[in-house]
């Protein structure tokens, strides 16, 4: 074989290599990124669609790196590493799992939170587990430390339903933003949760009698 | 509710008697405390309590076993319960030497959920003088909360003198729990005259993360009445416990211990009655510049008195600036609802900077050093 036709064959392959990879481009990016960038996303985003993980998710991360006129190594590195959080959270949650559940859990991830809890919240809530990720997520990005968010998600998991986890979370931020610190805040939400999932009269009020 | 003075002045009092005066003969006490208190955990409104709290101790050459527990009935008919066992065992002194190893388990339920329970293993190593001493020590165990699990170590160190008949004792110690760590000093004095015991203790945790801050201290004075009876009038305040799941609260209680002390002339007076449960803490809201509020039928609103124009920008925008609508008492709201996911996004006021609005979770942002607003739609 010459020369000329081993080139042939390499840049054969690249261009086979850049239209797959170009077929997996979402036309909103086509206008936003320059063509390496896009052929390293739009691989990215194959990888992701042929791994059966929700692409839309990195659509919209590269975007929003665009929109903020990240430089492309930067768009590139954000889009793989939530690729890389989507694979875990879908590791962690199972395969059953929606898109936004593992869009929640990649969230979950990148602030903090083990996969093993992640598991251990699927095994524990037969509903989405979409708001309780999201909470998880709020309460470690609050500043409670993420085994003790995961304890309290965890507790009130197998009982609570979404409104009341979502209460538990907005009750837990206005106590740190009131200067409670933030472990104890959860420790303490937690418990008024779990007694208004028993049905406890006035537990909605903060200020009670023990 | 917790009963007995700080698990380290107990077992630094008892390990320097055990090494130097070792008992030739088992000893058994047992003690119960009928009480009233009154109790203002940090967040809840003060209340009065009725307290029996056992306890219990064994004491063999180099052995010393404790048990102690609480029963709390607050004024609203709600219930606190807690135990604590624990077993020490000491090395044959070695010149002024001497090693301890202690074993503890406990648990709490506060009504009829909410139970915390922990098992701890403490080593350390005692120095005894006549008059002084140290001692340096680790302690590895576990607590849950409910049926998740954390792991505890704490490392401690500390020193105790005799001045006439009061006994000081001073300790830092360092104390990890799950990833929560705080370092508390204390220092701690007991005095014994006649009938009279007193003992005071005062405390900071200077440094934490997820463990509170704050000074802290105790003190109870007792009066021996007769052989089996004495009266016990303790209070103070004391830090958040993680470990056992109790936070900050203050305290007064006064209660009357019937002892049962074979061998000896006077009720015991050793331990303060603490009521502990878990707390609460106060809330409001507080007024932000501009905030947003996720509806149920997946609509989104953000409030901002006194804006002309309210932009939004994220994942349901393809991150292009979309102007919302103005409605009734300064709601802007989005066209339409949004379906269920997680969204990123961020808004603007009038043109200005973008941020995130209060009311919703902010991350990191990627891309640059601010923040970025993240919605979830169930």
């Amino acid at each position: 074989m010459t020369t000329i036709h081993r080139v042939s064959g390499l840049v054969l392959v690249a261009a086979l290599l850049l239209a797959r990879a170009a077929s997996a481009q979402d036309p909103r990016l086509e206008h936003h990124l320059d063509s390496t960038t896009l052929a390293v996303v739009g691989a990215l985003m194959d990888s992701a669609r042929s791994a059966g993980l929700p692409v839309e998710p990195l659509v919209q991360r590269a975007l929003e790196g665009t929109a903020k006129h990240a430089e492309p190594d930067r768009i590139i590195a954000a889009v793989r590493r939530l690729a890389g959080e989507l694979g875990v959270a879908r590791a962690a949650l199972g395969r059953e799992s929606s898109p936004a559940e593992l869009d929640a859990g990649a969230s979950a991830l990148r602030a903090g939170v083990r996969p093993e809890d992640l598991t251990l919240l699927r095994q524990r809530r037969t509903q989405s587990l979409t708001v309780a990720l999201a909470a998880l997520t709020d309460l470690v990005t609050g500043g409670v430390p993420p085994d003790s968010a995961a304890a309290a998600v965890l507790a009130l998991a197998s009982r609570a339903r979404d409104d009341q986890i979502a209460d538990f979370r907005r009750a837990v931020e206005r106590d740190i933003a009131l200067g409670a610190t933030p472990a104890a805040a959860a420790a303490v939400r937690v418990d008024a949760t779990l007694r208004e999932v028993a049905g406890a009269a006035n537990s909605s009020n903060p200020s009670r009698k023990p | 509710m917790r009963t007995g003075r700080p698990a380290w002045a107990v077992t630094a009092v008892v390990a320097c008697s055990s090494a130097a005066t070792p008992r030739l003969v088992a000893q058994v006490k047992a003690a119960v405390d009928l009480g009233v208190s009154n109790v203002h955990y940090d967040g809840f409104l003060p209340s009065t309590a009725a307290a029996v709290s056992p306890s219990f101790r064994w004491a063999a050459p180099r052995t010393l076993v404790l048990a102690n527990g609480s029963y709390l009935r607050f004024a609203s008919g709600n219930r606190s319960l807690q135990a604590n066992m624990s077993g020490s065992v000491f090395s044959a002194p070695l010149g002024r030497w001497t090693a301890e190893l202690t074993a503890l388990a406990g648990a709490s339920q506060y009504r009829d959920f909410t139970g915390f329970s922990h098992a701890l293993l403490t080593a350390r190593l005692h120095f005894d003088g006549r008059r002084v001493g140290a001692w340096v020590g680790g302690t590895s165990g576990t607590t849950s909360f409910v049926q998740a699990q954390r792991p505890v170590g704490a490392f401690s160190a500390g020193a105790w003198t005799r001045v006439f008949t009061a006994t000081w004792l001073a300790n830092a110690t360092y104390s990890r729990v799950g990833d929560s760590a705080y370092t508390d000093v204390e220092g701690a004095a007991r005095a014994v005259r006649g009938r009279f015991t007193i003992d005071g203790s005062l405390g900071a945790r200077v440094w934490s993360r997820g463990g509170g801050h704050g000074v802290y201290g105790e003190a109870s004075g007792g009066f021996a009445v007769g052989p089996w009876i004495a009266l016990v009038l303790a209070g103070g305040r004391y830090p958040t416990d993680p470990t056992r799941g109790s936070v900050a609260g203050k305290y007064l209680t006064l209660s009357l211990r019937l002892t049962a002390l074979p061998g000896r002339s006077r009720a015991s007076l050793h331990g303060i009655t603490r009521p502990v449960i878990h707390h609460s803490a106060p809330s409001s809201d507080d007024p932000p510049a501009a905030s947003a509020e996720m509806q149920d039928d997946g609509g989104f609103v953000i409030y901002a008195a006194e804006a002309h124009t309210v932009e939004i920008e994220g994942d349901f925008t393809d991150w292009q600036p979309l102007k919302l609508t103005a409605g009734a008492a300064a709601a802007w709201a989005l066209p339409a609802p949004l379906t269920p996911g997680t969204y990123r996004f961020s808004i603007r006021i009038d043109g200005g900077e973008w941020f995130v609005p209060a009311g919703v979770t902010k991350v990191a942002d990627e891309f640059g050093p601010g923040m970025v607003g993240l919605l979830t739609v169930p």
